[in-house]
């Protein structure tokens, strides 16, 4: 289930025309295997991945979060959503195809929880292969 | 007149995910105005402080990035002879009829060996606002969100850089300020036009055609904090800043549009003659060119591109 990014961005800009912190839903994103992270309904899911990992509640994990653009643009933090419904913005295309998008694999940067969240890191190596390949020394 | 052929970057045409987030950003936050609005939805920017008709274009589209990027040479007469020099350099030069975009002439294109087009043009008609002329005070309007005084470079990844230093030096007379050399190879180039460090540049990476960043030019280092201030503020994705460039000496930030193209706003660096040596980096020492404070790349620098 999954709401426009059109409509996601108009409740993010109302929100902020009014200069309200509307009223917080907190959902449970869970990342397979590493542990969890507290998660808004305004709140870009990887921004409360990297918070927790901040605060070091992500465990075994034996690489830093993709640090990209966390607007949808980079494609570096793709996930697959394995449980639980989320709002997504606009993400590009040369990395979430619609089949991809059909399976659930979106950009955590740009989806918002609607439900607790079960997130697989969609093939890290595949990303730290990327990183290596494009990091040419 | 000393400056001929091609004088500057013109303007830059990107793709936006969502054009009210993308129109928001560069007028409200960057502090662009809007000159129009095109029949194809495209969206025309500048800056108060330019008089050509725009500098920046907004294309809605499903993938972020880069179109293209247009230079503006002297005389109408230079885009033939540059299009007879890319010819037979060995480029495939197409022709873009006039008012394809509005306020802008004929303007002649093709795609560089790194995947990227660029264009030059000629002609722009003035567009309000613009700076004053007669007895001028310093701005029209007052400036506003990050004071953005001009579209300034971009900075461009794509495979073999070695040919677009030499195109740009051997065809279109630009002249390359500094370069990085890694123990295996160029990494990149920072290439000129005129008496800025750079107009364009470009950083060796597998694949073509992609984009780092567009950087607009602010007055000051003040200015720069301030920028700062507005991407906490309203939540702007920052990637790294504020900091220094050793490479151009500019003091900087690096931060994303709302579709996850990165922008830059920078201040100062130094002037650039065209008798100067080229300044170049090895491995060592490439952290501090990049960025001078950290004197390490951060893992987006190399990684991150739309
Ligand atoms: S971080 Fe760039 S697409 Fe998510
Ligand atoms: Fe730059």
């Amino acid at each position: 289930m999954k709401e426009s990014g059109a409509q996601a961005n108009a409740v993010d800009r109302h929100a902020d025309a009014i200069g309200l912190a509307h009223a917080v839903s907190r959902y449970t994103v869970t990342l397979e295997g590493h542990g969890f992270a507290p998660c808004g309904d305004a709140e870009r899911v990887l921004e409360a991945l990297e918070r927790a990992q901040g605060f070091g509640r992500l465990k075994g994990m034996n690489f830093r979060l993709p640090k990209g653009c966390r607007r949808g643009g980079c494609g570096v933090c793709r996930v697959r959503v394995l449980e639980g419904d989320y709002r997504q913005a606009p993400m590009s295309r040369s990395h979430i195809s619609e089949a991809d998008e059909a399976e659930g694999v979106v950009l955590c940067c740009s989806i918002y929880p609607l439900t607790d969240l079960l997130l697989r890191l969609e093939s890290p190596k595949s990303l730290r292969a990327k990183n290596a390949q494009s990091t040419r020394f | 007149m000393a400056h001929t052929g091609i004088l500057r970057p013109g303007f830059i045409q990107l793709r936006v995910l969502d054009m009210p987030a993308a129109i928001e950003h560069y007028t409200k936050r960057i502090g662009l105005h809007q000159v129009t609005e095109g029949r194809d939805g495209r969206v025309y920017l500048k800056s108060a402080d330019e008089f050509d008709h725009h500098s920046f274009v907004l294309r809605r589209a499903e993938s972020a990035g880069v179109d293209l990027m247009a230079f503006k040479v002297r005389e109408d007469i230079d885009l033939d002879m540059f299009e007879k020099r890319v010819t037979e350099y060995g480029y495939a030069v197409d022709h873009v009829p006039p008012g394809e975009q509005p306020g802008i002439g004929r303007r002649i294109g093709w795609t560089l060996a790194s995947g990227h087009r660029i264009e030059l043009f000629h002609h722009a008609d003035f567009s309000e606002p613009m700076p004053l002329i007669h007895n001028p005070d310093v701005w029209s309007v007052e400036p506003h969100g990050m004071r953005a005084r001009r579209f300034d470079h971009a900075l461009l990844y794509g495979p073999n850089i070695e040919e677009n230093l030499d195109f740009f030096e051997k065809v279109l007379d630009f002249k390359c300020a500094e370069r990085v050399d890694m123990e295996n190879g160029l990494l990149a180039i920072w290439l000129t036009a005129g008496m800025k460090a750079h107009d364009i540049a470009f950083v060796n990476h597998p694949e073509p055609g992609k984009f780092h960043h567009a950087a607009f030019e602010l007055e000051s280092w003040n200015d720069v904090g301030h920028a700062a201030d507005i991407m906490t503020r309203f939540d702007i994705s920052i990637d790294i800043g504020p900091t220094r460039h050793g490479i151009t000496r500019g003091q900087t930030i690096y931060f994303f549009d709302p579709s996850g193209n990165r922008n830059e706003v920078f201040s100062g660096g130094y002037t650039y003659y065209p008798d100067n040596p080229t300044r170049t980096w090895d491995e060592a020492h490439v952290g501090k060119g990049i960025f001078y404070y950290e004197r390490e790349l951060n893992d987006a620098f190399l990684s991150v591109v739309t």
